[in-house]
């Protein structure tokens, strides 16, 4: 019996409902689903960028060729894995061009069959092949050097066969500090330059088709295990750069967060309207209990159901994602800058309907408990039918439920968490306001007139006052969802501003300037039409002590595995560049205490240092230490003024250690600077002017590893931008259904009030007072709020520095306040059209 | 009696108190390891068993080219150093910069030690392999012509017995270790004793 | 005070057409308590719904005192309504988010009533609820809630006062008392009353019946 009724005769008899209740679910669904998608592609896409700066999946290197029995762990591991490998030597070299002469460093890449895994190396023209000799275009240009000319390389000479355009592998850490040339490792081999004291990069490139991120870990730490020796070192893609490994990580983040959202949203709606639904059946529910239906078997029964409408959404998710994704494609693809893949696997996303199922069904689990309360036998006695009230309790299978989803979806208990007590906190505040509104307007208009301003007005406090549970669900519903709306806008904007790289983009770095050269440099540069930036003095010292103690280093033992446990070490160990500086440069921000005086006279005093955050916690220096550094046999005390917060995003040279002006001026110093972005064609006879006349300046170019930098940025941007109107388009569909929903409960009062006298313009201003000021006070609770956790998520968990970004604040109230309107306007059309003779008994 | 006895003692010690300036690069100034345990230090120790007033001045700087010799032996110049430990040039070497501008700066150098007599133990450094054995050639010869040139005495190689061994360097195997520069300071050591 | 002129009704078009009313005539005299009584589907409500003008007849004429409603426009009769009649529903229909006391002072507050307050007080207590007066509807009985809106329907002191089955969803003891509030405040004010019912009983306690009958006075 509990199927016929449940399964066919509610369906049958408010398929309106239940559509409605499909709608919401799948579109909560579709909304994770394509999230799930799009981040996967953006994030496999954003993978082979980083494949491509590393040529492979996993790299084994080291200063040194591995010895025998290294190679022999290296094989016992890799052997049992299908897999391709190939080896790769880098070593700087002094090389002629016997055309001229002329010999330069260069650094020779040399490569085995297979190079690179992943990216190109583009030539000129032709194709890059294991044959002989290619160069860099940057030599190419230094040198005038041409196709056809002769190198010699070590003993050995050897034809130019090609000028490589485009590598879009970059090195494995590190830049370069001379152009490139590529030769083959078996030509290498006969050059006679790989010999017992020779010093390069070796490393061992490996390409694992079957493996997956995970797969990775788990083969390096097991490689790391196997080589024990520190010079050895295990890199994966996402190590190949901070800046890449980092926005990868934002992105992932940022998305299942906004997947989330998503699906709290459309669980929202389905509670709300599942309660208004309820309230509706609850005389035959109570009429079937008296027929002989049990309270359990009517729970059974709601639950199979439901059941049932996940499973229809189950299959139109799955039915729809993929034509549904093949309409967005080309658009999307467009916006991400991206060539997203034509098909995608639907296998992680199944692994999520049952998770789904349970999440959803939880959200309901407190309007079942509530019905199971229900006094049903003396419901039917009363001319008012009331459901059982639940309990706040009852929510705590849904809030452990989301609480854990939260966690798996960001894969981040810190998250996760942040979001969750996010939500708390909203509930919490929300829940505060509404009854503290509610009990203060309570007391001031009990008794009082009804006309307040106008009558309408008055009308829309007593409502405001009286409504009770259902206001306080619709209060809480529309705070939540603004909530969540204002919190992915916010996030959005705050990870955002952090993926704009500067407008300056360096592509040389120079250094080693001596202090005289400095002038004469920049003037050749202005006669060049080149303008030098970032010039920069650097000053070698040693940190010698600490508030008068002597500065302990770390040991230098086998403890150092991790990349981190290195820097530390070699930041305790070695001396620190000391730069001085009077103002913060453009990538820096102060965060703890006072800037530089503007000037002193008092040179008897210890000079102020400004510290780079990070780098003070990891020596453990605080503000206020008394620091004492050693510049080349004279000691200069210094004091720590303030704390700096370097932006990652930066890449013009910035120090640890600043040093306020007027104390550093005359010790031995060099000079960095920076060229910015300019045509090819400057660059190359500016780098060819510079070494002829300060020989000893150097050059390390940076503009290829910026410009992909650069691409992976705007990509990632883009995609955020995508999804969080993906998540939105839901938060307004919902926020539609809801006001819509309110509006028109309140068809009968309507139709009473027009009995009494009202007109319906009286009407629709009553509407829009009551439902403005609810829609007002909630999206004001829950923008503000939603900024408010957006920043703790930013700060917390993505590091960003806070802000608030009044566009995303207010524009979006705007649109959702409009929407808002419109829809009650739109609503209350119909419901004003209330016919009073319906109050009637006869109807 | 006993005051001239006094004297002469003092007078010798004073002979041979001597304030060394190592001017060198990151081989000198100990990268990633600390100072006591750079060889600069440890010449230090040992001299002071036998003449406790001797003072070592760590000049070292990481990444310096002989480009910065003068300006930087001009800094020093202030504490009054009688000997110098010219160690420069590796980086002139790395960076592959033209070896004529190297044997000019170097020369600057000498010239300007000379000129207030100081004593010089001029050091010499060799490439690795792979910079090709012209280059390599080149750059040892140098060193030998600049001592032959101003009549120094020279250590033909910092190095010697440290460079190109796993276990005498640093992972990157380029910087010695712990171990590398004791034995860095026993070579440079015997170089030195003759100039005391 | 009030006179139908055949008056008709129908609803639907074309085939589906049904004449709900086929021709009443009737007049009823200030201060009459006229019962009006048939069948369900006998055009009861309809025709009260006319009368009350709740909604717009088909043909004939309704006229209250010397206004034809049939010729006043919505806005015109919205307020003739407000003013000069009141309505008591089978289904109280009262405001949800007013109390007791502001449902009886909606109208007064509608019509800018001067001394609202005072005569809501004075209203609230005529029917015995002047303890209950800050209770929402939900938390009132049927009863209690059938005579708030018998004190809002007699607030404006409209001149005619119709109520729908008023009764219909009380208990017979609760019904018996509300309807002696009914009839006691309507002869105090000297109000008609036109009372629609199936209760034979209840329709004798009006001075008048009239018997309606597949949409034609019987």
């Amino acid at each position: 019996m509990i199927y016929k009724i449940f399964l066919i005769k509610e369906i049958k008899k408010y398929p309106l409902f239940y559509l409605l209740l499909i709608f919401i679910l799948s579109l909560g669904m579709i909304g994770l689903a394509s999230i799930n998608v799009v981040s996967q592609q953006v994030k496999s896409k954003l993978d082979a960028n980083a494949k491509e700066l590393l040529t492979s999946d996993i790299v084994v290197s080291a200063r040194r060729d591995l010895l025998d029995d290294e190679k022999k762990s290296l094989r016992s591991v890799l052997d049992s894995i299908p897999h391709k490998s190939y080896k790769l030597i880098d070593i700087y070299s002094m090389v002629r061009l016997e055309k001229n002469a002329q010999t330069r460093l260069v650094e020779i890449r040399s490569f085995e069959q297979g190079f690179p895994f992943y990216g190109a190396i583009t030539l000129a023209n032709g194709k890059f092949e294991s044959q002989g000799l290619y160069i860099s275009q940057d030599l190419a240009r230094l040198w005038g050097a041409a196709v056809g000319e002769e190198l010699k390389v070590g003993e050995k000479k050897f034809k130019i066969l090609g000028i490589v355009i485009k590598d879009s592998s970059q090195g494995l850490r590190g830049f370069s500090l001379a152009p490139r040339i590529y030769l083959p490792l078996r030509d290498v081999e006969t050059t006679g330059l790989l010999r017992p004291g020779s010093t390069g990069s070796f490393a061992y490139h490996y390409l694992i088709p079957k493996f997956r991120d995970k797969d990775f870990e788990i083969l390096k730490k097991d490689l790391l295990s196997k080589l024990p020796d520190l010079a050895l070192k295990v890199t994966l893609p996402k190590e190949g750069s901070e800046q890449t490994g980092r926005v990868m990580e934002y992105l992932t983040d940022f998305m299942s967060l906004s997947a989330l959202v998503g699906l709290i949203l459309s669980l929202v709606g389905i509670f709300y309207f599942y309660q208004s639904h309820l309230v509706t059946r609850l005389k035959d529910f109570c009429l079937y209990h008296l027929f002989g239906l049990q309270k359990g078997e009517l729970l059974w029964g709601l639950i199979l159901q439901f059941l049932v409408v996940f499973t229809v959404v189950s299959l139109i998710v799955i039915l729809s994602i993929n034509p549904l994704y093949s309409f967005l494609r080309p658009y999307l693809s467009q916006t991400l800058g991206i060539d997203l893949n034509s098909t995608f696997k639907l296998n992680s996303l199944i692994l999520y309907f049952p998770i789904l199922f349970t999440l959803s069904l939880s959200i309901l689990m407190p309007l079942f408990f509530g019905l199971m309360r229900t006094s049903m036998g003396v419901q039917l006695k009363s001319a008012k039918i009331s459901l059982g009230k639940f309990q706040y309790y009852d929510f705590i299978p849904f809030l452990i439920c989301l609480w854990g989803f939260a966690i798996f979806l960001s894969h981040s208990l810190k998250i996760g968490s942040l979001f969750f007590w996010g939500l708390m906190l909203v509930f919490g505040v929300s829940t505060f306001f509404i009854k503290s509104l509610q009990w203060l307007l309570k007391k001031y208009f009990t008794g009082k007139e009804l006309v307040f301003i106008n009558l309408e007005f008055g009308l829309a406090i007593r409502s405001f006052i009286h409504s009770g549970h259902s206001l306080t669900m619709s209060f809480l519903s529309l705070a939540i969802g603004t909530t969540l709306i204002s919190l992915i806008l916010q996030l959005d904007g705050l990870i955002q501003k952090e993926f704009v790289l500067d407008e300056k983009k360096p592509s040389l770095f120079l250094f080693d300037i001596q202090e005289e050269q400095l002038d004469p440099l920049v003037k050749l540069s202005t006669k060049m039409g080149v303008t030098l930036e970032g010039i920069t003095p650097m000053i070698r010292a040693r940190l010698e002590k600490v508030n008068g103690v002597p500065f302990n280093r770390v040991e230098e033992s086998g403890n150092l595995r991790t990349r981190e446990d290195e820097v530390e070490a070699r930041m305790k160990n070695r001396g620190i560049n000391l730069t001085y500086r009077k103002n913060l440069s453009s990538a820096e921000r102060l965060v703890d205490g006072e800037e530089f005086p503007i000037s002193s006279n008092d040179k008897e005093r210890a000079a102020f240092v400004s510290l780079e955050k990070r780098f003070a916690q990891r020596m453990g220096l605080k503000l206020g230490d008394k620091v004492s550094f050693d510049i080349q046999g004279v000691e200069i005390e210094g004091i720590v003024k303030n704390f700096r917060e370097v932006k990652w995003t930066s890449f013009y040279p910035n120090f640890f250690v600043n040093v306020e002006p007027g104390f550093l001026e005359e010790a031995p110093k060099t000079f960095l600077a920076v060229l910015p972005q300019i045509d090819e064609k400057r660059k190359t006879l500016f780098q060819r002017s510079t070494v002829e006349i300060f020989s000893n300046v150097s050059f390390i170019d940076v503009g290829e590893l910026i410009g992909k930098i650069s691409d992976i940025f705007k990509k990632s941007r883009q995609a955020i931008e995508v999804i969080s109107w993906l998540s939105l388009s839901i938060g307004f569909v919902i926020l539609y259904g809801l006001a819509h929903d309110q509006v028109y409960r309140r068809y009968y009062d309507l139709a009473l009030m027009k009995t009494l006298g009202f007109g319906a313009l009286s009407l629709r201003k009553y509407l829009l007072i009551e439902f403005g000021l609810l829609f007002s006070l909630a999206s004001v609770i829950g923008f503000f709020l939603g900024w408010l956790i957006a920043v703790l998520i930013g700060s917390e968990a993505f590091k960003l520095s806070w802000s608030i970004d009044w566009g995303k604040f207010f524009f979006p109230i705007l649109l959702l306040s409009i929407l808002c309107l419109v829809t009650i306007l739109a609503s209350s059309w119909r419901a004003i059209k209330a016919k009073p003779r319906e109050l009637l008994s006869g109807s | 009696m006993k005051l001239v006895t006094l004297l002469m003692i003092l007078m010798s010690f004073a002979a041979h108190a001597k304030t060394i300036l190592f001017l060198g690069d990151s081989l000198t100034e100990g990268y990633q390891l600390s100072r006591e345990e750079a060889f600069p230090a440890l010449i230090e120790q040992e001299l002071k068993k036998v003449f406790p007033s001797t003072k070592v001045i760590n000049g070292g700087v990481s990444g310096a080219t002989t480009a910065s010799g003068v300006k930087r032996l001009g800094w020093y110049l202030k504490s009054k150093p009688d000997i110098i430990v010219l160690a420069l040039g590796s980086n002139d070497g790395l960076r592959g910069l033209r070896l004529e501008q190297s044997e000019k700066n170097l020369s600057e150098v000498i010239e300007k030690a000379k000129a207030s007599d100081i004593k010089i133990l001029l050091v010499g450094m060799k490439m690795p392999t792979n910079y090709g054995e012209t280059y390599r050639k080149s750059f040892e010869k140098l060193f030998v012509s600049l001592a032959k040139k101003y009549k120094i005495p020279l250590l033909p190689f910092l190095l010697e017995g440290v460079g190109g061994k796993p276990k005498l360097n640093l992972p990157d195997g380029i910087h010695p270790n712990t171990a590398g520069h004791k034995i860095m300071a026993q070579t440079v050591l015997k170089a030195l004793r003759p100039l005391l | 005070m009030m006179k139908l002129i055949n008056v008709k009704k129908n609803y639907g078009l074309g085939l589906s057409r049904l004449e709900v009313l086929k021709g009443i005539t009737l007049e009823i005299q200030t201060g009459e308590t006229l019962a009006l009584v048939g069948k369900s589907g006998s055009g009861k409500s309809t025709l009260l719904s006319l009368m009350a003008g709740l909604d717009q007849l088909d043909e004939g004429e309704i006229w209250v005192d010397d206004k034809c409603l049939g010729k006043l426009n919505e806005k015109e009769l919205t307020i003739f309504r407000a003013i000069n009649m009141g309505i008591v529903f089978q289904q109280f229909h009262l405001v949800s988010t007013l109390t007791a006391f502001e449902n009886i002072l909606l109208p007064l507050s509608l019509l800018k009533q001067t001394d609202a307050i005072k005569t809501a007080e004075e209203l609230i207590e005529k029917v015995g609820l002047a303890s209950r007066g800050g209770h929402l509807p939900s938390e009132l009985s049927g009863g209690e809630c059938q005579r708030v809106a018998i004190a809002r329907a007699l607030a404006t002191k409209p001149k005619i006062l119709f109520a729908d089955e008023p009764s219909g969803n009380l208990d017979e003891e609760t019904g018996e008392k509300v309807m002696d509030l009914l009839f006691k405040m309507v002869s105090d004010t000297n109000t008609t009353l036109v009372l629609v019912t199936h209760d034979k009983d209840l329709s004798k306690r009006c001075s008048r019946i009239v018997h309606l009958e597949h949409g034609s006075l019987a």
